[in-house]
């Protein structure tokens, strides 16, 4: 009746739901919020007095090219959606060699890729070839918005023969001071450039190729290197020409990659398939196990956090001394055990049922990797694993935390306990971030071994075949630090639980379990 | 022999019937002491409530009540000493058969009045849906049917406390443990909370409160346990208690009367009044009201007012508490 109480009481709770949500919310947050960012951003503006000459030209075609290629990487995961399956092969759904869906960048688009895309009418031309394909009832191609827009340099700025002099005029239009005449945008110029005379001329040196840039703090940085990747390319491109090597021959060599296969070697050898080429099914291998034990932190700072705030609640309200009237401190403490621990099985259940749902829904490349997980869950011991940790971890973390519920009045009081166990519960997620790196080393076989961290830990490495003996041992120091944390935290429980004074101190806590034994 | 065996069980369960029975003690406490750290909350204390009474379990702050009550309950363990609580001793689980209402009280804030009583009993092993009953027609009895789904947060103390001591009952105890169940009532509830008393004595239930508000004992109880620092000071009735001071005797008559004409009565106050004077005397030496009569009678002069005064339970209270602080501080024993 306890755990059915505790049960209802806490679903009735905003934080309870707010736990259940906050999971799938983060997620969804970390998906969407990128790229909402990326739509909210006002465009960067700039104008350029390019005393060399030719300059704004290449800067031009710089940032078309530039522009393209976002557009291409965008274009081609809109096809990878929405073009029926099987996909006829060909330039209209293919833009780029793009072999999986952690590749889907725009690193590997090249420029012939480019010269290709743009002679086919960008993304125009290829939406209309590749329209007879989509499936119905697929949305219209929403290009990436452009990052920087050229303005045309204003009247009143002079051929100033030096940065000072330049700035001086330009500066009315960085500040908001001026408006260049005919522009909607209200928003001030982002930036200025001084391209000076004589920039870039063959055999001047290193002192000629010096450009100024004033711009705001905030964009100064993606403008720059935008624009000293274009003027670099294209410094380059001269001097290569200039030794008799042809814009073409230099866009192809620069297209020349290396391609590194990775395989992985087996433990087990003769296995089939014993070279394995790593791929991104051995990517979502390697980090799953860090993701479910961060989930696994979270449901248990969660439902052990709820048993120590009903507790302490109990105590606050006086509700504690009906309650010990009615039954033995005993039956009470299990029966909250029951009723939280059900409630973290719910908080599991309802984040399952998140995910498999995401899951149906998404496509495109997020399948690709849920399918990739789905896989590694259903073929090693992950998901048993995550159960049995879980028990075991909220055995352990339950008794610590209802202790420090039956010791103290307040959340206040609480919240001073709290701060070594919470470092206690935070320090193995610290090590999940090293362990997919090297899951059986040193650091992991030590952190295992720790009953309290051993949860999350083993969790981690379970995965990567740790020794049997290692699974089993620390299994066993677990299960026997639950059962002497639940056994002491039982004895400081009936003591403590109707003391309504300052809460004890370690040493008479100590005194407390000893003078049961 | 087996044969010879077979009687025991049948003895031991005449010998529980009568351990059930009206005239056998509903609470036995024997020499139980207590003590916390230091500090002796209860000392060598011992007592019986009689089965179907109200007992007044009285004492000023600090006298142990609370304590003595939580060993009682099985809730806390006596140093020393036994407790039989309904026959058994009370480390016996037979809570379903005792109500309790603590001394500091609260409920679930999240809960309404019904579910929190309906939880309370269930705890005590009433099904559900039998307890929700009870919830709705207790709250209606007591007047409290209009707030029967309102959250314990919305209601105010003393309703709130009404629903405390409900729960306390709904599982039809045999025993009723209230700790100071007055405190915190306006003079209204105040009134409903003894008649609720009286309808569990009514019901044939055994009901022991514990207060310092000597009113409320002397309406109700038909014994009193008073303690003092951790002793008991008195064990008895009503009338046991008044006797232990003398009755009060005020007259109003002419100022010319000699005082002294009842100083073998007993101890006289003279307060003088214009022509008149009042007397008070307490008595002694196995006098009555009469005889004071009588000797103003024989004067005749001017007797205009004559009334005879119990001793309150809270003269009583004072008396004895404060007698045994003079024991507690005697010569010898330092205080703390």
């Amino acid at each position: 009746m306890v755990a059915a109480r505790d049960l209802k009481e806490n679903l009735s709770t905003k934080g309870f739901w707010i736990g259940l949500l906050m999971m799938p919310v983060m997620f969804a947050i970390i998906g969407i919020v990128p790229s909402w960012i990326a739509r909210q951003q006002s465009i960067t503006t700039f104008f350029v007095l390019d005393r060399a000459g030719g300059n704004v030209d290449v800067i031009d075609k710089g940032m078309e090219r530039g522009y393209a290629r976002a557009e291409m990487a965008s274009l081609q995961s809109y096809l990878d959606r929405y073009v029926e399956n099987p996909a006829p092969a060909g330039d209209a759904v293919t833009l780029y060699p793009h072999s999986s869906a952690l590749d889907s960048g725009t690193s590997q688009i090249s420029q012939a890729d480019i010269d290709r895309f743009l002679a086919m009418g960008g993304s125009k031309g290829v939406l209309a070839r590749a329209e007879p394909y989509l499936v119905s009832g697929a949305p219209g191609f929403e290009p990436p918005r452009k990052q920087f827009a050229r303005l045309p340099l204003p009247a009143d700025i002079g051929q100033a023969a030096t940065p000072e002099a330049f700035i001086a005029e330009a500066r009315p239009y960085l500040t908001g001071a001026k408006k260049i005449a005919g522009r909607a945008d209200d928003n001030p110029v982002t930036a200025a450039i001084y391209i000076p005379d004589g920039f870039g001329k063959p055999g001047a040196g290193e002192a000629s190729r010096h450009i100024s840039m004033w711009a705001s703090e905030s964009r100064r940085q993606a403008l720059g290197q935008t624009i000293g990747g274009i003027l670099n390319n294209d410094l380059q491109t001269r001097a290569f020409d200039s030794v008799g090597v042809g814009p073409e021959r230099v866009a192809a060599i620069r297209d020349m990659k290396a391609d590194i296969d990775q395989y992985r070697i087996r433990n087990q050898a003769g296995a089939a398939g014993a070279n394995q080429k790593v791929g991104l099914a051995d990517i979502v291998r390697q980090w799953a196990p860090s993701v479910l034990c961060f989930l696994l932190f979270q449901a248990l700072i969660f439902t052990v956090s709820l048993l120590l705030t009903n507790t302490i609640e109990e105590k606050s309200n006086r509700v504690i001394e009906i309650l010990m009237s009615s039954m033995s401190p005993h039956e009470l403490m299990i029966g909250k055990l029951l009723g939280c621990a059900a409630i973290g099985v719910m908080l599991l259940a309802v984040w399952g049922l998140f995910a498999v749902v995401l899951i149906s829904l998404a496509a495109g490349p997020v399948k690709e990797i849920a399918g990739y997980a789905i896989g590694v869950l259903t073929s090693s011991y992950l998901l048993p694993a995550f159960i049995a940790y879980f028990a075991i971890g909220y055995l352990m973390f339950s008794a610590i935390f209802l202790t420090i519920g039956s010791l103290c009045n307040t959340m206040r009081e609480a919240q001073n306990l709290l701060g070594p166990i919470m470092i206690l519960m935070i320090l193995p997620m610290l090590s999940i971030v090293i362990i997919p790196r090297d899951p059986n080393g040193t650091i992991a076989e030590i952190l295992s071994w720790i009953p309290l961290f051993s949860p999350i830990v083993m969790l981690a490495r379970i995965s990567s075949n740790p020794p049997v003996w290692e699974i089993a041992g620390t299994g066993v120091l677990m299960v026997a630090t639950a059962a002497l944390l639940l056994w002491g935290s039982g004895v400081v429980f009936k003591r403590a639980i109707l003391r309504s004074g300052a809460p004890l101190r370690f040493r008479e806590i100590f005194a407390l379990i000893s003078s049961d034994l | 022999m087996p044969v010879v065996a077979k009687p025991y069980p049948l003895l031991h369960s005449v010998a529980l019937v009568w351990g059930l029975s009206m005239s056998d003690p509903c609470i036995t406490v024997e020499g139980v002491m207590k003590r916390f750290g230091a500090y002796t909350a209860v000392d060598d204390l011992s007592f019986d409530v009689p089965a179907g009474i109200i007992c007044g379990f009285l004492g000023p702050n600090g006298a142990g009540k609370t304590t003595s009550v939580r060993m009682m309950l099985d809730i806390i363990r006596p140093d020393h000493g036994a407790i039989t609580v309904l026959g058994k001793p009370s480390t016996d689980q037979q809570r379903e058969r005792i109500g309790y209402l603590p001394e500091e009280k609260g409920l679930y804030k999240k809960m309404s009045a019904r579910e929190v009583i309906a939880y309370l009993a269930g705890l005590k092993g009433v099904a559900y849906s039998e307890a929700l009953r009870r919830a709705d027609d207790l709250l209606e009895r007591y007047g409290l049917g209009e707030n029967k789904r309102t959250k314990i947060e919305h209601l105010s103390r003393g309703m709130s406390q009404k629903v405390q001591v409900l729960a306390t009952i709904a599982h039809e105890p045999e025993l009723v443990i209230l700790d100071e169940p007055f405190s915190g009532l306006d003079p209204v509830n105040q009134q409903t909370l003894e008649d609720l008393i009286r309808d569990l004595k009514a019901r044939g239930a055994t009901i022991l409160f514990s207060t310092h508000v000597m009113q409320h004992a002397e309406r109700l109880c038909d014994h009193i346990i008073l303690l003092a620092r951790g002793r008991k000071v008195f064990d008895g009735t009503l009338p046991g208690a008044r006797a232990l001071l003398p009755q009060r005797v005020k007259i109003r008559c002419a100022a010319s009367v000699p005082s002294d004409r009842f100083a073998s009565f007993g101890s006289a106050t003279v307060t003088p009044d214009g022509p008149d004077q009042d007397i008070e005397i307490a008595l002694g030496n196995g006098a009555s009201p009469r005889d004071i009569l009588t000797a103003c009678m024989d004067s005749g002069s001017g007797l205009s007012n004559f009334a005879v005064e119990e001793p309150s339970l809270h003269d009583v209270f004072v008396h004895l508490v404060g007698q045994h602080d003079a024991v507690g501080t005697a010569p010898g024993e330092t205080q703390s």
